[in-house]
Formats: structure tokens, C-alpha cells, sequence
């Protein structure tokens, strides 16, 4: 982990430079995470990579709001704090377990997983979650119908038992969710899908 | 017909071209829907981005199930 790098990514990413968000995000993602692990022990490992992946999109939406009063990661962690707590009460979750430890980043970073080793399937399913929290399950349903299963609209109306304009129309309302997830991600899915063809 | 109508009419033919393999490019399919292709092409790029991170994801799965 390099902190003069993570602030030289956070102001490229000010000055809306196009690849520095998904360089910003593969220096700070395991570090959120970690983060939100050690916090909340009852936030499940998978909601907890979820929660770091939409802290890190709000952080970059809200970025121009960034005063620097703190560091980049700290600043992120607040957000990521803020999301886990939502979530977790969204699950009705009453008792909100919340750890008080304070944790050197340098323990959280022994153990990071290095990214480049995920798989395309990894990607995907990463993808997927995040979107799930973006959409409602009838538009999560018409995009795994779409995209995973690989129906035309005829068949996912017969399979969600509606019509053939509800379909297309769900499709587009999903559209503007799709573009904000990738406005996001942009660069990283490029790289998986190059790494992909490769197979 | 209105212009969201259109868009997702536009969208969904779009779509159906990825998953046959047979779309053509975004600049040559927004020809035919000139009068819709601003809101239509953020959509197009985000449907054809997402459709090719499933397709890296079922070329990979295909290729572990052949080597196993």
C-alpha cells in the first residue's frame, strides 16, 4: 500500500481522469473491506465486499465534496461504516455489533488478496451483487434471464408469466443502472473481458 | 410511439443481436434510431459491456469444464 500513490489516484480521479478510479479502486478495495470485516463481525463476508464496492462508487459520486480534512481511506471507511450499519439493519438486524479495535492498516493489508488473480466468474458475480443492490428483483431478473441465461424477451415474459412490453421496458429502465455500476468500474471490466477472450 | 418506448424497443433488438452474435456496431445500429441515439447509446455501450464480462465468464467456465 502506497499512500502517496492512493492521493496522487484520488486527485487524477478529481480531475476526471478516466483510468485512475479503477487504479484507485485495486489500491483501497481489500483495505475497505478488511475494514468492514474487523468493524462488523456480523456482516456476512459476501454482503461485506459489497459494501465495499458501493462505499468506494459513492465515494468517487461524491468526490468533488472530498475536503481532505482526512485521508482518502479514512474518509472512505466513513462511508463504508454508514453502508454496513444500513445494511446490516436492512437485514433487521437489531443488535448492530460493532468493534471498537482500532487496526493498523499494515495488519489488514498481511493477509490481501492480490486481484489480479480473480477469476472472469469472480468478476461477474461481483458485478451482479452490486447490481442487486442498484436495481429491484424483477429488473435482477430480467438481467440474469438476459445476460446469464441468454433469453429473448419472448421467453422471459413467458418465464415471469408478463408481457413482452413489460420486459423491454424493465430492460431500459435497468439501463441508467447498468451505465452508473461501469462509470464505476469502467477500466476493470475492460481488462476482465480482454483476459477473457484469452480463454 | 414515445421517445422511451422507442429507446427500449431499440435496446431490447439490440440486445437479442448480442446473444445471436450477430450485433453490428453501435455506430452502425444508432443509424437506424438517429432520432433516439443520445439516450440510446450510453445504454447500448452498457448493455454490450456487461453482455461481453457474462460471455468472458461463460468462455472461462467452459474451458475449466474441459480441462477437468
Amino acid at each position: 500500500m502506497d499512500s502517496k500513490r492512493i492521493e496522487t489516484l484520488v486527485a487524477l480521479c478529481r480531475t476526471r481522469d478516466k483510468y485512475a478510479p479503477t487504479d484507485l479502486w485495486s489500491e483501497v478495495s481489500d483495505l475497505v473491506y478488511r475494514w468492514i470485516l474487523k468493524k462488523f463481525p456480523n456482516l456476512p463476508e459476501s454482503d461485506a465486499e459489497v459494501v465495499a464496492a458501493h462505499a468506494f462508487a459513492e465515494a468517487i459520486l461524491k468526490l468533488q465534496t472530498f475536503e481532505g480534512h482526512s485521508t482518502f481511506r479514512t474518509w472512505l471507511c466513513g462511508i463504508a461504516r454508514h453502508l454496513a450499519v444500513d445494511e446490516l439493519r436492512r437485514r433487521g438486524v437489531r443488535d448492530v455489533m460493532e468493534s471498537v479495535e482500532t487496526m493498523p492498516e499494515e495488519v489488514l493489508f498481511r493477509r490481501a488478496r492480490p486481484a489480479d488473480r480473480r477469476s472472469c466468474e469472480d468478476h461477474m458475480n461481483e458485478v451482479l451483487r452490486e447490481l442487486r443492490l442498484e436495481v429491484s428483483a424483477l429488473q435482477m431478473e430480467v438481467v440474469l434471464l438476459r445476460l446469464r441465461s441468454r433469453l429473448d424477451n419472448a421467453e422471459i415474459a413467458a418465464r415471469m408469466g408478463t408481457t413482452v412490453g413489460a420486459v423491454k421496458n424493465l430492460w431500459w429502465r435497468t439501463a441508467p443502472r447498468l451505465i452508473r455500476l461501469l462509470e464505476v468500474r469502467g477500466q476493470r471490466l475492460d481488462l476482465v473481458t480482454i483476459l477473457g477472450a484469452g480463454h | 410511439m414515445t421517445d422511451e418506448e422507442r429507446c427500449a424497443e431499440a435496446l431490447s433488438e439490440f440486445t437479442d443481436l448480442l446473444v445471436k452474435g450477430k450485433a453490428p456496431s453501435i455506430d452502425l445500429f444508432l443509424l437506424e434510431h438517429a432520432d433516439v441515439a443520445p439516450e440510446l447509446r450510453p445504454a447500448l455501450e452498457a448493455v454490450e459491456r456487461m453482455f461481453d464480462v457474462f460471455e468472458a465468464a461463460r468462455k472461462e467456465g467452459k474451458s475449466r469444464g474441459q480441462r477437468n
